[in-house]
């Protein structure tokens, strides 16, 4: 065990180091952001010195080499933009995102597993496929429409809740909703899946059993061997979550790491870009490292060569 | 279950501790649709960050309501000692929020700070003509400049002060964080893009501020915007869209209001790649195929103002008597056969424009295309997200034409014809040695009489030689709500002490 | 994505294939829910292909002085434009007729990409196992830590939008979803019998993949293309909605999405039909998805 996770571990790293060599180049290759940052009425002697300033005129294997060692002490240099340390901003903006995803993920738990559960236990009925439609509708909808639709009804028609930004819980509705909808319709649809799948084999030899018994037996029974692969995916939702919350935070104008993300990109705030790619890909290696431990943990039969 | 829901609980909380302040003071709350990229006033030159350092950090004098006009603030009066010297007395008795007396030192100081590279400030053409800064005594300043401007540098671009000391103690990351400035107010705390908040000043030089405290609470979407003004989540907001014009003026708490702004909106022509916009004759048709009215009309709703040279109205050096170009598609149509392209035969143009950066940028392109088209010409309209828009320009490889909004808070022609018309202008893709010459003379000419006239011709030559299909001017829309007293600026600063509530 | 337990699905030789292929066939055949799915994605195909007849207008004529007329059946609306128009005066249901091309190219060719590299790699990594296993292996995670929106999103801010980086972007992320399930069927399939036999006849690797292995896994990697398509078509769509898909002067149901967003609350059509459409073609290739997977194999569970 402890072999296998020293290996994963070191998977992870290397991972982490691909990771970084490829958000560089792709930053890199394509010019630098002189233009972009500088103001219009700058001259060429300017220019010139920002860039020198910026190192952008070494050599790009340099380029790499002070970036690299810099980075592994996390300190991934200055935003072109804020003129505040990159991974400093990138930090700042976790606890937001981490709000959204935890609340979405909340959502997912309290109502995706549990309708999943239902509509197994109440196959062909109209709760059954209202559950089936909402959650094909959920797996089908773009994420950035679903929220411009609920902004529209909900925020701007209704005035219930506010239609952008953070603040108190009322901003939490609707980008936690439009956020967790794709992943709770996916996690009730695996629910019932699974647990028809162990419904179907206890069906029979429970079916004498009549009434409120037959249910808690089969859904104690069912719930409990179908878990396995509805944690597993619950950690993978997880992460889905962290990397669909860009769109969202997008659409709400909420202050998390992903928006920042985004505006890095269009900024080519090249610092900024890096740090959020790292943290973000330091957070999906450690939760698929924990998905995979959790999997070995709760499933020994699985066995890794 | 139970921990992850106290956790989200206590979470909200925390954030909703954010809320609002006393009931008795004046409260009131600014929605730009960016937050201020940094508090430090020396190092970006975006509007929205203005708007939110300078109610910490005030400038020697500010851009008066018309051109050429000066409000003074950190400098009580100026004076020209000789052409290249410009000299300016202090206002005594002012010191920054910490206690640090404001004397000539800070200025020095905040002109230097711009000229390190080490600091990577953007505001390095602010300060360009500055040779040096003389220091007499604490409160005598002096901007030399290499040759004489008719603007004293000083004066072009007013940059703000900071206080040397505190800066030199904390560095640039802390000041950019932490501000301390000798204006009107001082800041409570700043949230990146979720707010920042100000509390009044008691101590500042012009006497306690009427707003007790001002939020800068910016909001991306104009929807949701106006959705905030409508439910008093704030006070004003800028960037109005005309299609929720009506809904404003006739609200219950909100009104509409708005100005002429500085900034312009034109076409130009890279006539330094090849192509047949070097044609002078076609560039002329094209002006006349444009009907600049219409668009106004169609596409702002009427909320424009028709330009007819590059130097606006509103603008030191405009000249009425220069005639800009009507619409008129049977000219266009004989020019261009004149041009050899009977019909418009021969001729395909891409006319390049940005999404989103300006008011209906790329709808108006849309319409100028469609114009254009109607005598014959081939017109493909590129829009681009504005980054891969701006690098390309700065690389003069946009072309044919393209899109491009200017705003010259001094109102200043100079600074027009300079940086958009000149040989050497990064932006420029005109290139008119007679055009670099009567630029030069104008920015050098004291007089004003000779001035003006230096820039009537200047006028007269672009117009002639079709550099732009110059359009029109934006009137600026803001919405408030009902109980505060502000009018908009056309340089589209937004000044709290400006302004007055209840 | 969840991937397929390897011991569910029972490997066939060759010969047994093509009988198994027809009996998946007949059960879809009589599954409603992916008959729905099927005549959905038939309609968005032949949007696609025929577009030019079923638009009665240039999806790009622009008319500034109808600009956001409301659909037809609302006050303000006409007969000419069935679904109203959008800010420039175009119609609304021609460009989501031509908007299906975008989607419908994007798709197939995300998953042409996608499916022919993952797959391969999967085949090869599974098979062959040793250094080439590993490599593979470290490419996918590498490229499985990298967040996947964030991921494409770059690449087009970086290299420029377009329609061909758009999709090289995408495939790039797709790619890996088949290696995992493809490496796992094929772990797991090479210590069949059939496999041993082939090998001990001298067959190559190639033909070792290509003729034994490949259709085995095919019926995995068919429905994960499904899935993938979807993914696709709605990836495709965020990133116009960013303003980094195709040129904003081709119409893409995602491009009409950001267009229409600053209307929301004045010209509420301008967002919903385009959403409506990406939502239903999604829909559709879903609903075919599933009913694939269950008619291939009823087993699967993902």
């Amino acid at each position: 065990m402890g072999g296998y996770l020293a290996r994963r571990a070191l998977g992870a790293l290397w991972a982490l180091i691909g990771v970084a060599i490829v958000v560089f180049l792709i930053l890199h290759l394509t010019g630098d952001p002189t233009s972009v940052m500088m103001p219009p009425e700058a001259t060429k002697a300017e220019l010139d010195a920002f860039r020198h300033e910026q190192g952008f005129d070494r050599p790009l294997v340099v380029q790499f080499g002070t970036f690299a060692l810099a980075a592994a002490h996390g300190d991934l240099g200055l935003s072109l933009r804020h003129q505040e340390p990159a991974m400093r901003l990138a930090l700042e903006r976790l606890p937001a995102t981490v709000l959204l995803a935890g609340s979405a993920f909340l959502i997912v738990l309290l109502i995706g597993v549990p309708a999943g559960v239902l509509s197994a236990l109440r196959p062909r009925t109209w709760i059954d496929y209202t559950a089936r439609f909402v959650a094909l509708i959920g797996q089908s909808a773009p994420t950035y429409w679903i929220g411009l639709m609920l902004i529209l009804l909900f925020a701007v028609r209704l005035g219930w809740v506010p239609a952008s930004g953070i603040g108190d819980w009322r901003n939490l509705v609707l980008p936690a909703a439009t956020l967790g909808f794709f992943s709770t319709a996916k996690l009730m649809r695996l629910t019932r899946a699974s647990m028809l799948e162990i419904l179907a084999a206890d069906y029979l030899r429970t079916a004498r059993a009549k009434g409120l018994t037959a249910i808690r037996v089969s859904l104690g029974h069912g719930l409990r061997n179908a878990w396995l692969p509805i944690v597993t995916q619950l950690g993978v939702e997880l992460g889905t979550l962290l990397s669909g919350a860009i769109i969202t935070e997008t659409v709400f104008a909420w202050p998390g790491v992903g928006r920042l993300a985004v505006q890095a990109v269009f900024e080519r705030d090249f610092p900024v870009v890096e740090a959020v790619v790292l943290l973000a890909a330091t957070m999906f290696v450690l939760l698929n490292l924990a998905v995979d431990l959790l999997y070995a943990v709760l499933d020994p039969r699985i066995r890794y060569a | 279950m139970k921990r992850a829901t106290a956790l989200l609980f206590g979470a909200a909380l925390a954030l909703s501790a954010s809320s609002p302040l006393a009931a008795a003071d004046t409260t009131v709350t600014i929605s730009q649709g960016v937050d201020a990229d940094t508090l430090n006033p020396l190092l970006t030159t975006i509007t929205p960050t203005f708007n939110v350092v300078q109610h910490v950090y005030e400038r020697l004098a500010d851009f008066g309501p018309r051109a050429g006009e000066y409000d003074a603030r950190l400098a009580v009066s100026w004076k020209r000692v000789n052409p290249t010297t410009e000299e300016y007395k202090l206002r005594h008795g002012v010191t920054f929020s910490n206690g640090d007396p404001f004397t000539s030192a800070d200025v020095r100081f905040s002109v230097d700070w711009i000229k390190n590279p080490a600091n990577v400030s953007k505001q390095t053409p602010y300060v360009r003509d500055i040779d040096r800064v003389e220091t007499p005594d604490p409160y005598t300043v002096r901007f030399v400049s290499k040759v004489p401007t008719a603007i004293p540098p000083g004066l072009q671009n007013p940059i703000f002060i900071m206080d040397a000391k505190y800066v030199q103690e904390k560095g640039n990351a802390y000041v950019g964080e932490h501000p301390i400035g000798t204006g009107p107010y001082v800041l409570r705390e700043w949230r990146r893009d979720d707010q920042t908040v100000f509390d009044a000043n008691p101590k500042w030089w012009g006497g306690k501020p009427k707003i007790d405290h001002v939020i800068f609470k910016p909001i991306p979407e104009a929807g949701a915007r106006v959705a905030a003004l409508k439910t008093g989540a704030t006070d004003l907001i800028t960037n109005v869209p005309p299609q929720y014009q009506i809904q404003l003026v006739g609200g219950a708490n909100t009104k509409l209001v708005s100005t002429r702004s500085l900034r312009q909106l034109f076409i130009a022509f890279n006539t330094l790649r090849p192509g047949p916009q070097q044609n002078k004759l076609v560039r002329q048709a094209i002006n006349y195929a444009v009907d600049v009215p219409a668009i106004v009309k169609n596409v702002l709703g009427g909320r424009g103002y028709e330009l007819t040279t590059p130097i606006p109205p509103n603008y030191f050096g405009y000249d009425a008597s220069v005639p800009g170009y009507k619409h008129d598609v049977a000219k266009a149509k004989a020019l261009l056969a004149k041009a050899g392209y009977p019909d418009g035969k021969g001729i395909a143009l891409t006319l390049n424009a940005p999404i989103g950066r300006y008011n209906r940028d790329r709808e108006i392109a849309e319409a100028v295309a469609g114009q254009i088209q109607a005598v014959g010409i081939q017109v493909t309209v590129r829009p681009q997200e504005w980054v891969s828009y701006s690098d390309q320009l700065n690389r003069r490889g946009l072309t044919p034409m393209y899109e491009l909004g200017w705003n010259q808070p001094s109102a200043d022609a100079d600074g027009v014809i300079t940086s958009l018309f000149t040989t050497a202008a990064p932006l420029s893709c005109y290139s008119n040695p007679e055009i670099d010459r009567l630029a030069d003379e104008a920015r050098g000419e004291l007089d004003v009489t000779k001035r003006k006239a230096l820039y009537k011709r200047i006028a007269t030559i672009l117009n002639d030689d079709a550099a732009w299909i110059v359009l029109f001017q934006y009137e600026d829309l803001y919405a408030t709500s009902k109980r505060l007293h502000w009018q908009p600026r056309g340089d589209e600063f937004i000044r709290a002490y400006e302004m007055s509530a209840g | 994505m969840a991937t397929a337990l390897a011991g569910a699905a029972p490997a066939r030789d060759d010969f047994i294939a093509a009988s198994v292929h027809a009996a998946a066939l007949r059960r879809l055949a009589r599954d409603p829910a992916a008959m729905l799915g099927g005549a959905i994605v038939a309609i968005v195909a032949v949007c696609a292909i025929f577009a030019p007849l079923l638009a009665r207008v240039d999806p790009n004529a622009q008319d500034l002085t109808a600009t956001l007329i409301p659909p037809m059946w609302i006050a303000g609306g006409s007969h000419a434009h069935v679904l109203g128009t959008d800010n420039l005066g175009r119609d609304l249901l021609a460009r989501i007729i031509w908007g299906s091309r975008v989607s419908v190219i994007v798709g197939l060719s995300v998953v042409a990409i996608g499916a022919t590299i993952g797959v391969t790699a999967g085949l090869l990594a599974g098979y062959r196992r040793g250094w080439v296993d590993a490599v593979i292996a470290r490419i996918t995670d590498v490229q499985l830590a990298f967040p996947l929106v964030l991921l494409a999103v770059a690449i087009v801010a970086v290299v420029g939008p377009g329609l061909w980086t758009v999709i090289a972007a995408i495939g790039l992320t797709s790619w890996v979803q088949y290696v995992r399930v493809v490496r796992a069927e094929t772990m797991s399939l090479r210590e069949r019998e059939f496999v041993a036999a082939a090998e001990a006849a001298g067959a190559t690797t190639a033909r070792v993949i290509g003729r034994h292995l490949l259709p085995n896994v095919a019926s995995a990697a068919i429905v994960l293309g499904t899935f993938e398509i979807a993914r696709a078509i709605v990836l495709e769509s965020s990133l116009s909605f960013l303003g980094l898909g195709v040129p904003p002067t081709t119409p893409s149901w995602g491009g009409m999405l950001a267009d229409g967003r600053q209307y929301l609350d004045t010209a509420w059509w301008t967002a919903l039909f385009p959403g409506l459409a990406i939502m239903i073609a999604v829909m559709g290739v879903n609903l075919l998805g599933d009913g694939l997977r269950d008619a291939l194999d009823p087993g699967m569970r993902a």
